[in-house]
């Protein structure tokens, strides 16, 4: 089989040519799962902020630091969705997927350094001088 | 792809030059590079907030708390309002995605029927993201007492009545990075209506082109997505 790669070739269309009834349910289905997904997400959002579990302080606090990971864990599966199927990479080469999502590994750990980094300025930073704070009056520092 | 390993493959089909080795057309792989170096600086963004917020967690304010606004209702519903723009945007992914399947189909009236409705949710979602600008700039009816005993409404670059001043200011940043895209994509996407009209492509034989700004579309869908949970949920 050749690897010779042709667009014009395969996907030429001349006026007057018959038109391929469209298939469009794989769309529809995606638009369905993004919805779903959206709506879940919100609905806890609007639960845990209402507090309609009816928990105490401490329990609500560790129910929202739960619920992060949840959203966090919803949005990677709606942007699959998104980058796989409407953006069509899952019919491109697996070669080319992994030159793409090499990305994930960098940003991966960009991610857990600055979170890092953020939460040791929180807990030190008062050991800067003055005019190192971002906001010495009181907006930002302790 | 398991069967490809298997397959003989000249050097010159590979990476000898002259060859697609990825199968794909260069400028359909050049849009994904683009839109991996564009992913990049919204990371940057959006971890930086991440690592802000991190840092000022005493004084950063609940965005459920802020984003509560409606227009026609002075109800405060948390994340209805920002709920409606998500929708706006998910739908004009759908209608792009229709649009670049009836492209590959070469069908030229549902083209630019579903280009047509794609700048429709563009500019739905522009009006929406400049009403909740106002609304943050604007601020709440009560405002925030400070210690000298004048009001303080909304939010600028300097500070804000909500909190940190940081979370004004990446607000702007983020939000204002990615709207910025939006626009940039309801013009490309007015250019390319044009062209379709105008039988451009037609003429080209393909509509390759509606691809390529598809993936773009897609992407901005794609970083809403995470300043929804990033911004927003969290």
């Amino acid at each position: 089989m050749a690897m010779e790669y042709d667009y014009y070739e395969q996907h030429i269309h001349r006026p007057g040519d018959p038109i391929a009834p469209a298939k469009t349910w794989w769309i529809w289905k995606v638009f369905w799962i993004l919805l779903v997904v959206t709506t879940v997400e919100v609905s806890l959002a609007f639960m845990n902020f209402y507090n309609t579990w009816g928990v105490d302080a401490h329990t609500h606090h560790n129910i929202t630091k739960f619920l992060k990971f949840v959203y966090i864990g919803l949005t990677l599966l709606k942007a699959g969705y998104i980058i796989f199927s409407y953006m069509h990479l899952k019919d491109e080469k697996k070669s080319f997927q992994m030159t793409l999502g090499f990305l994930v590994i960098v940003l991966t750990y960009f991610v857990i350094l600055m979170m890092n980094e953020g939460y040791y300025q929180n807990v030190i930073h008062f050991d800067f001088p003055d005019f190192m704070q971002r906001n010495p009056e009181g907006g930002g520092g302790h | 792809m398991a069967h490809s390993a298997t397959e003989a493959v000249s050097s010159k089909q590979a990476w000898g030059g002259g060859a697609a080795p990825y199968n794909i057309s260069w400028g359909k792989m050049m849009m994904w590079f683009f839109l991996v170096s564009d992913a990049l600086t919204f990371s940057a963004l959006l971890i930086y907030y991440g690592a802000t917020r991190n840092a000022n967690a005493q004084h950063w304010p609940d965005p459920d708390g802020v984003f509560n606004h409606f227009p026609g209702t002075s109800q405060h519903i948390p994340l209805l309002f920002v709920s409606l723009m998500t929708f706006i945007l998910i739908m004009s992914s759908v209608t792009m995605v229709l649009a670049v399947d009836a492209g590959h189909r070469g069908d030229k009236k549902r083209v630019i029927i579903w280009m047509a409705f794609t700048i429709l949710g563009g500019c739905m979602f522009l009006g929406c993201q400049a009403w909740e600008w106002t609304q943050f700039i604007t601020g709440t009816h009560d405002g925030l007492l400070l210690p000298d005993g004048s009001k303080q409404f909304g939010a600028s670059l300097k500070s804000n009545q909500y909190g940190a001043t940081a979370f004004g200011d990446l607000f702007f940043l983020v939000t204002g990075f990615h709207g910025s895209h939006v626009f940039s994509g309801v013009v490309i996407n007015v250019i390319t209506l044009i062209m379709v009209i105008r039988g451009v492509f037609e003429r080209r034989g393909h509509y390759e082109w509606i691809e390529k700004i598809g993936l773009y579309w897609h992407f901005v869908d794609l970083v809403w997505v995470f300043v929804f949970t990033f911004y927003y949920l969290i």
